[in-house]
């Protein structure tokens, strides 16, 4: 469903040439949660956004469902729902509009759109505020429509970047409860998270990102039986203590990518 | 469920409308629902007219009752007159005061004439000498001017009032003095009819002659002239707020990314963006524009504000069509700005320097003096002043509001698609440097012809360069025919060959498939070199067809350009006149343009759009408009843009150009002998049939051949 080719991402800040992925390489099959892991500044964000065809790579490609994002990156979006904690809400209008709105830019038909409006409005719980502006909403109101949204399309690919970024217990819980939802679905689901302790609980494969490059995969037991660490913690902190030998970019530095 | 999107039947046909409008609707239904567009939509011009009106005609008021000892300055030509005044003036001025029933002061002595301290007489200090009476009335020395007619006797005493309407004071001052003669002629005529005698002429006739705009001084200063430039800055304080709201405002709110992940062209979605942002800045203009009339009208100031005429439909549809051009214009402009700034505060940082920079030209035009030159009618917003300015003044030059209209539509194109490029890059969007950059930099891969945005952005730069170099070559009179033809030729090859072939390796596009310069059959330059051959008495024919009048002016253009070109030798002429134009204009209209429109629409399209752009350029000639070389140009372009469509390549084009222009020249050169030999020497206009007929079956036949080709893939490898 997902494949990712010696995917590789350059930039330029301050005169200096910033590696922020460099050659990585994963796959994820329908109906499995994968698990982008990595401190700030890994290149989580930066992956996600070429997968999506919004960043070119310096070299290599993403293919989704067949589709290559460097070459047809409006097939790719169209097979991809993204949620982002940095996601805003337009104020001035409603829910409804906004699912509306957002079923329309990806050429869903009205009466298909209808449809997805009312499921989602059930297995969200937006009737209550379906109809009020954005504005108004609480932060967990906020959070269910943007769930939501990006799932109008009925996509078979999710991308999550950091979808429990400064939400509370219960906020988290439903984004757990939402990705189990999308497991059921049969989407192919790829989270990127720092947040190593919610990770083993819904991903089924892992991988660990550091500085640009992914330098273990595979699931929770897999992982601790390679690195011969227990936890997630300490898989990460030997990572850290590990000086990058083969690092052509000797000053790369966490730029604010992601 | 009831509120479902298929159950509401605005929801059905919005969805049933083009998708760029639906998102457009989208965009709008969010900032006309934001508190803050409403305020400068509807709040300002509310609160602002009414109390500008209110403060102007405070302000006149003050300015007349500093002035009620002298009151009304009245200028006479000369003592005659000016006796003459004296006594008509007295007696009606006693005629009025016991018509409105009261009585003179008895201190004004005597009643209503010499003294009368509300009318100053303006007269010349020599008893012999004259003053001009327009002029001082013009140079607002004197309120109200009158001339007399030598009186005869038995006859009515002829008199002209001279006033400007658009002072309050000399109109008021016209009104006072003409009431007093009326009452004058009333009385006669109530006295004539008491006493039924049969004659009834009245003793005076009085001739109104407002003085009109045309005939004032051209430096003169009106509040008109401030009217555009208000109108223009409400409609830019319209556009600001939702350009920001929708680009920066939006990546500040976090929508925008959500928004670019769907599979929407970023262009179609900046389009939608800037619909929304040119109608509320129509809105705005159209609100301020309706507040300004019914303040106006409120407060008696129509014609201190709208000019002498007042305010006609005409006028206002014309300032609201202004006022669409410039919105279309600056907002593409600022979306730009707004589209590359990352948050509200960044894109205001941007917007202020703009639209002060901006003001500068707007105001700079209403200084007394400036008038349009081919300089100023390529300005961007500098044009669009002038051209409103001309507009209330009701003396519009076709040449300069064309240019205007033009360039402005051009500049908002290249805008907009600067825009659409900016518009959600990764730099806006996830803060690598150099995004600015990203505009101007070279492409890395090479393309095979250029985008419609880089063909406006080649049209864009050519325009304005193309009337402003033609200006100057036709200014510079001390230069010989032969240099002159030079100069024209190097404009030539500067603008309609080394421009796009430039733009074109900036861009990286392939020159072969880029300007569609492939081989072609010999036939095919067989064909065309026949209907180079036969198409000009069509040509002719076409230019007759529109106006008759329309070939002799034209003709005496080409005469006194003919009389000069006669002692050039014919192969210069030819050089200059045939083989470089025919070369340079296909390789950019042909070449570089229709080849571009052909990327992102039809055939016929391009082909139609490429013709109508050829004949535009063809109308222009030395600082005029000849619209009688529209139809003919035209007709060339369609039938060169067939055949560049048909054979893929412009040398057959520039082949039948070439020879086209060849042979007009070869004619003309050798009119004497022509005539001589009982060619052409018809006093009738129109051509001889056959002709024409003989013209039309070589270039039927020759259309055949090529027409019978099969038609080039756009898509085909060059050969």
């Amino acid at each position: 469903m997902i494949s990712v080719h010696e995917l590789t991402r350059h930039f330029r800040a301050s005169g200096r040439n910033i590696v922020a992925v460099n050659k990585l390489s994963f796959q994820v099959r329908p109906g499995e949660v994968y698990g982008l892991l990595g401190p700030n500044g890994a290149g989580k964000t930066t992956t996600l956004r070429m997968i999506l065809g919004l960043l070119a790579p310096t070299s290599g490609d993403a293919e989704v469902q067949g589709f290559r994002a460097t070459i047809e990156p409006d097939e790719v979006k169209r097979r991809i729902g993204l949620v982002s904690a940095s996601s805003g809400l337009y104020q001035w209008l409603t829910p409804r509009e906004m699912l509306l709105f957002f079923a329309d830019l990806y050429g869903v038909t009205a009466s298909q759109a209808s449809g997805r409006l009312q499921e989602l409005t059930e297995l969200f719980g937006l009737r209550p505020f379906l109809d009020q502006r954005c504005a108004t909403l609480s932060t967990g109101q906020k959070q269910r429509v943007t769930l939501a949204r990006a799932l109008m399309h009925d996509p078979p690919v999710m991308l999550l970047d950091e979808p429990t970024r400064g939400l509370d217990v219960i906020g988290t819980h439903v984004v757990f409860e939402y990705i189990a939802k999308l497991r059921s679905l049969g989407k192919a689901v790829v989270v990127s998270t720092h947040r190593l302790d919610e990770a083993s609980h819904v991903c089924d494969r892992m991988g660990l990102l550091h500085q640009g490059r992914l330098r273990h995969e595979g699931s929770f037991a897999k992982l601790q039986q390679s690195t011969g660490c227990d936890s997630l913690f300490n898989m990460f902190l030997q990572l850290l203590d590990e000086s990058p030998s083969d690092e052509s970019d000797s000053g790369r530095e966490a730029a604010d990518v992601g | 469920m009831s509120d479902e999107a298929d159950g509401n039947p605005a929801v059905e046909i919005l969805w049933r409308s083009p998708r760029w409008w639906r998102l457009a609707v989208k965009e709008l239904r969010e900032i006309l629902r934001d508190r803050r567009t409403i305020i400068t939509l509807v709040a300002m011009p509310l609160l602002i007219y009414p109390l500008l009106g209110v403060t102007l005609q405070k302000l006149l008021l003050t300015q007349l009752s500093s002035r009620s000892k002298i009151e009304y300055r009245v200028a006479l030509q000369n003592r005659d007159d000016e006796l003459l005044f004296r006594r008509l003036f007295g007696r009606g001025h006693v005629m009025v005061a016991d018509r409105e029933g009261r009585t003179l002061d008895p201190q004004q002595k005597p009643a209503g004439t010499f003294d009368d301290p509300r009318v100053q007489l303006l007269v010349p200090d020599n008893p012999d000498g004259t003053i001009e009476v327009g002029q001082v009335v013009e140079n607002g020395e004197a309120d109200v001017g009158i001339i007399f007619a030598a009186p005869e006797i038995g006859k009515s005493l002829s008199m002209k009032l001279i006033y400007r309407p658009s002072s309050a004071l000399s109109a008021d001052a016209r009104r006072f003095v003409e009431d007093r003669f009326r009452a004058i002629n009333e009385h006669f005529a109530r006295e004539t009819l008491v006493n039924a005698e049969p004659r009834l002429e009245l003793p005076l006739v009085i001739h109104l002659q407002p003085l009109t705009q045309a005939g004032r001084q051209q430096g003169a200063f009106s509040l008109a002239m401030l009217v555009p430039l208000i109108l223009i800055l409400m409609t830019v304080t319209g556009a600001v707020y939702p350009a920001i709201d929708l680009t920066a405002g939006e990546r500040e709110r976090g929508t925008l990314e959500a928004l670019i992940s769907s599979p929407v062209p970023r262009h179609e979605l900046l389009f939608a963006k800037y619909v929304a942002v040119v109608s509320v800045a129509i809105l705005t203009a159209m609100a301020n524009l309706l507040s300004m009339i019914v303040t106006a009208f409120a407060s008696g100031l129509e014609g201190l504000l709208f000019g002498e005429s007042g305010l006609t439909v005409r006028l206002v549809v014309m300032t609201l069509g202004l006022l669409f051009v410039f919105a279309a214009f600056f907002s593409a402009v600022i979306l730009i700005l707004t589209s590359f700034a990352r948050s509200f505060k960044e894109a205001q940082a941007y917007l202020i320097p703009v639209m002060l920079v901006s003001l500068a030209p707007g105001v700079i035009c209403l200084l007394p003096g400036i008038e349009f030159n081919v300089w100023l009618s390529v300005i961007p917003l500098a044009n669009i002043v002038l051209l409103a300015r001309d507009v209330f003044d009701d003396r519009v030059v076709p040449i300069w509001a064309l240019a205007t209209l033009l360039s402005t539509t051009l500049y908002a194109a290249v805008a907009l698609a600067a825009a659409a490029r900016i518009f959600g890059t990764d730099a806006v969007l996830y803060g690598s440097e150099g995004s600015w950059s990203d505009l101007f930099r070279r492409p890395e891969t090479p393309h095979r012809q250029a985008s419609l945005a880089q063909a406006m952005f080649g049209l864009a730069v050519l325009f304005p360069s193309f009337l402003v170099l033609s200006g100057i070559s036709s200014r510079l009179s001390n230069l010989s025919i032969e240099n002159r033809l030079g100069l024209n030729m190097l404009i030539t090859i500067v603008l309609f060959a080394a421009l796009p072939l430039g733009l074109a390796r900036f861009s990286s596009i392939r020159l072969s498939t880029g300007f569609s310069l492939r081989g072609a059959s010999r036939w095919t330059f067989l064909a065309s070199a026949l209907l180079g051959l036969s198409l000009w008495p069509f040509a002719y024919e076409l230019v007759l067809l529109q106006s008759p009048d329309g070939v002799s002016e034209f003709v005496k253009l080409f005469e006194t350009f003919k009389a000069q070109l006669d002692a050039v030798p014919l192969i210069w002429k030819l050089l200059a006149l045939a083989l470089v134009p025919a070369a340079c204009e296909e390789l950019f209209f042909r070449g570089y343009l229709q080849t571009a429109f052909r990327s992102e629409m039809s055939g016929t399209l391009a082909v139609g759009l490429s013709s109508i752009l050829f004949g535009l350029f063809h109308v222009i000639v030395r600082d005029a408009l000849f619209f009688e070389r529209f139809a003919p140009t035209c007709f060339l372009g369609l039938i060169l843009g067939v055949i560049c469509l048909r054979t893929g390549s412009i040398w057959p084009g520039m082949l039948l150009h070439c020879i086209h222009n060849g042979l007009l020249l070869t004619l003309s050169n050798y009119t004497e002998q022509l005539k001589a030999m009982g060619i052409g020497s018809e006093e009738q206009q129109h051509l001889p049939t056959l002709w024409i007929v003989g013209a039309a079956v070589v270039a039927t036949g020759a259309m055949s051949v090529l027409l019978i080709q099969k038609p080039a893939d756009v898509n085909g490898d060059s050969t």
